[in-house]
């Protein structure tokens, strides 16, 4: 059997490889390498943008619990919204993962509010639900969120889809001029509790009008009513049934450990009878994104690879047939059939670490460069989170192995025929 | 025993049309002889010394080639046999014809189990013997006939071969350059000790061999080179 060494000197001087068959390959692994880079690259920049930047903002270890409800024709069916009690907190706190329970109570007598706005009067039948401040993450919580001396207007969040409600359905239909959240901000209005147009207050019950101060809009609140600080409900529901009834919780946002037990604590959830949703929806649409976006890549990276192999391949194919007497004299001379293969196993070995050593450098420097280029003409691209751009060692290293793997394989089949090259057959195409 | 063939029958064709080229051949070779295989061409000369050499197999009968039985031997045996023990001067020469002349040489030490370059000096030393010490670097393809035939001679005694097969070593030479040659090779495989079997339809050669085997008619008969 042949020595490493002299393996290798064959490969290098032992045949006389032609300019072509030596360029074509080394050009398609390159060709294979780059665009493997490139493409894993942004894929790899990309999920880091979304998953890190995109789905780290949402609120996914947040889950909101409420009473299951579920629709028969035209009918819902299941507890009502105001329906949950306090007890309920003690068994949420029991399941494991769940870091904080922040409830959100609501008043269960009718309510309602009356304002104006850009010199429009405006009433309406609401809910008044009531939740502790840290029910706004700190950097979405307003100063002015908490209890206040009595006499001062009640600080109230309204839900930002309020305004869009304001913009789509009734800004447009009253001529009015469309509002950002920042309009409504400082606006006063009253509230009152134990009427509604709904159901208007029996003469001789207990009324109370409650000035009001929005101090801010929030997506996490409720869109059918107001949301004060927990310790104006808990009044006013004392006040209204003289202790004789417990308070009722719209719901409970539970805040969780880490976005792995979200799964779990759902499910313990519903074995309480109870609804929980979150972000997750988006984060599940995210995720299959870029499970679509991942498998177009690899499939454009299995094309340019499979390209980078049957070029290695037919190449090596031709030149099997081109120096197929010098095989058999190899052969003759004494080198086995393993020998043979081994041999073009290495050419094809270095084919593929050349090519793909080519290939890569300049793909490399070309995102390099790209990073600069496209931030100037795309500002959007320096503020996000991390580079697309970004050429990790991992992906680098990846590149290169499938580039070369490619063509090591694509070497098989030339090898596999080239040691089957019958030295007494060879010589009858005579060649020296 | 150097060679030894015993019943050998050889065809080639496919399988329904098989045309016989050798039938139950026998003969033998020992160490330190100097033969001659002598035929008219196409007679069947080269498959013999292929079947010597292991490039081919026979459909019947059985090869001992130094030893090794190369009916059962695999493709890495006689493999590492030809590499280390045989020298073979093929009837083309079949140098690389863009490899210098020392290169050439130097080709068979590629498949043993040394690194090549220890054989440069020796493959210096047969390149002066051969008399070509001054065509070291010219591509084989731009030397002369004779010239090539030297090579070729120096590469078959590279790894000081046991056993020497040469097919028509003297081809196509006038007389002078064929007795040349011929002594050239003898003296060769004489100073290392080995054996030598030489194809030929030359009948100038059989003064300078020890005895000459006569193929005919598919088989061979045995003649001392006395008679």
């Amino acid at each position: 059997m042949m020595i490493l060494r002299n393996i290798v000197s064959l490969v290098g001087a032992g045949f006389t490889w032609r300019r072509t068959s030596t360029l074509a390959p080394l050009f398609s692994v390159a060709m294979a390498a780059g665009a493997s880079l490139i493409l894993m690259t942004l894929l790899f920049g990309l999920r880091r943008i979304a998953v890190g930047g995109v789905l780290s903002s949402l609120p996914i270890t947040r889950l909101v619990v409420g009473p299951k409800q579920f629709d028969v024709l035209f009918f819902r069916i299941g507890s009502t919204a105001g329906s949950l009690n306090e007890s309920l907190i003690d068994t949420l706190e029991d399941i494991p993962g769940v870091e904080t329970i922040l409830p959100e109570m609501i008043l269960t007598m009718p309510t309602s509010l009356m304002g104006n706005l850009i010199g429009t009067s405006f009433s309406s039948d609401c809910a008044t639900y009531g939740v502790p401040e840290e029910f706004f993450p700190e950097n979405e919580r307003p100063d002015e969120f908490k209890p206040l001396s009595p006499g001062e207007a009640v600080p109230v969040i309204l839900s930002s889809q309020l305004v869009e409600l304001y913009n789509t359905g009734f800004a447009d239909a009253q001529n009015l001029p469309g509002l950002s959240s920042k309009a409504l901000i400082g606006r006063h209005f009253q509230l009152f509790i134990g009427t509604s147009s709904f159901f208007p207050a029996p003469p001789g019950t207990k009324i109370k009008t409650v000035r009001c101060r929005i101090v801010g809009v929030s997506d996490l609140v409720s869109v059918t009513g107001v949301t004060v600080p927990e310790s104006y409900v808990r009044q006013w529901h004392d006040w209204y049934y003289e202790g004789e009834k417990e308070p009722k919780y719209a719901s409970f946002h539970l805040i969780l450990q880490s976005s792995d037990v979200v799964s779990d604590v759902r499910k313990s959830v519903e074995t309480l009878g109870l609804q929980s949703r979150n972000s997750g929806e988006i984060a599940d649409k995210v995720a299959l994104l870029t499970r679509y976006l991942s498998l177009a890549t690899g499939i454009l990276m299995m094309v340019f690879l499979l390209l980078a192999g049957l070029g290695t391949a037919q190449t090596l194919g031709l030149e099997v047939t081109y120096h197929s007497q010098k095989i058999g004299l190899y052969r003759a001379l004494g080198a086995s059939r393993r020998d043979i293969t081994r041999v073009y196993i290495l050419r094809a070995l270095t084919i593929g670490i050349v090519g793909a050593f080519c290939g890569t450098l300049p793909a490399v420097v070309l995102l390099s460069s790209a990073e600069t280029w496209m931030a100037r003409i795309f500002p959007f691209i320096g503020r996000l989170p991390s580079s697309p751009f970004h050429v990790s060692p991992a992906i680098l290293a990846i590149a290169l192995i499938l580039s070369t793997g490619a063509s090591l394989v694509a070497g098989f089949g030339p090898a596999r025929r080239a040691s089957r090259v019958e030295p007494v057959m060879a010589f009858r195409q005579r060649e020296t | 025993m150097i060679i030894s063939f015993s019943q050998i029958r050889f065809s080639i064709g496919p399988k329904a049309e098989k045309h016989p080229i050798l039938w139950n051949v026998s003969f033998s070779l020992n160490a330190g002889e100097v033969v001659a295989l002598v035929g008219s061409s196409g007679v069947g000369k080269t498959t013999v010394l292929n079947l010597a050499s292991g490039l081919l197999r026979p459909d019947e009968g059985s090869i001992q080639t130094l030893g090794v039985d190369l009916n059962e031997a695999s493709d890495e045996d006689v493999s590492h046999l030809r590499a280390s023990n045989i020298g073979i001067i093929f009837q083309g020469f079949h140098l690389v014809p863009q490899q210098s002349a020392l290169n050439n040489i130097l080709l068979p030490a590629y498949f043993t189990n040394q690194p090549a370059h220890q054989y440069m000096a020796r493959a210096t030393v047969l390149l002066d013997r051969v008399g070509l010490s001054h065509a070291a670097h010219i591509a084989a393809v731009d030397l002369s006939e004779g010239q090539r035939q030297r090579i070729a001679i120096a590469r078959a005694l590279l790894i000081r071969p046991r056993l020497v097969l040469a097919d028509e070593p003297t081809g196509n030479l006038d007389d002078e350059s064929a007795r040349r040659v011929l002594n050239l090779l003898i003296s060769e495989v004489r100073r290392e000790q080995g054996t030598l079997l030489i194809a030929t339809h030359d009948r100038r050669c059989l003064d300078l061999v020890e005895r000459s085997l006569y193929l005919n008619n598919r088989t061979i008969s045995t003649h001392s080179s006395d008679t």
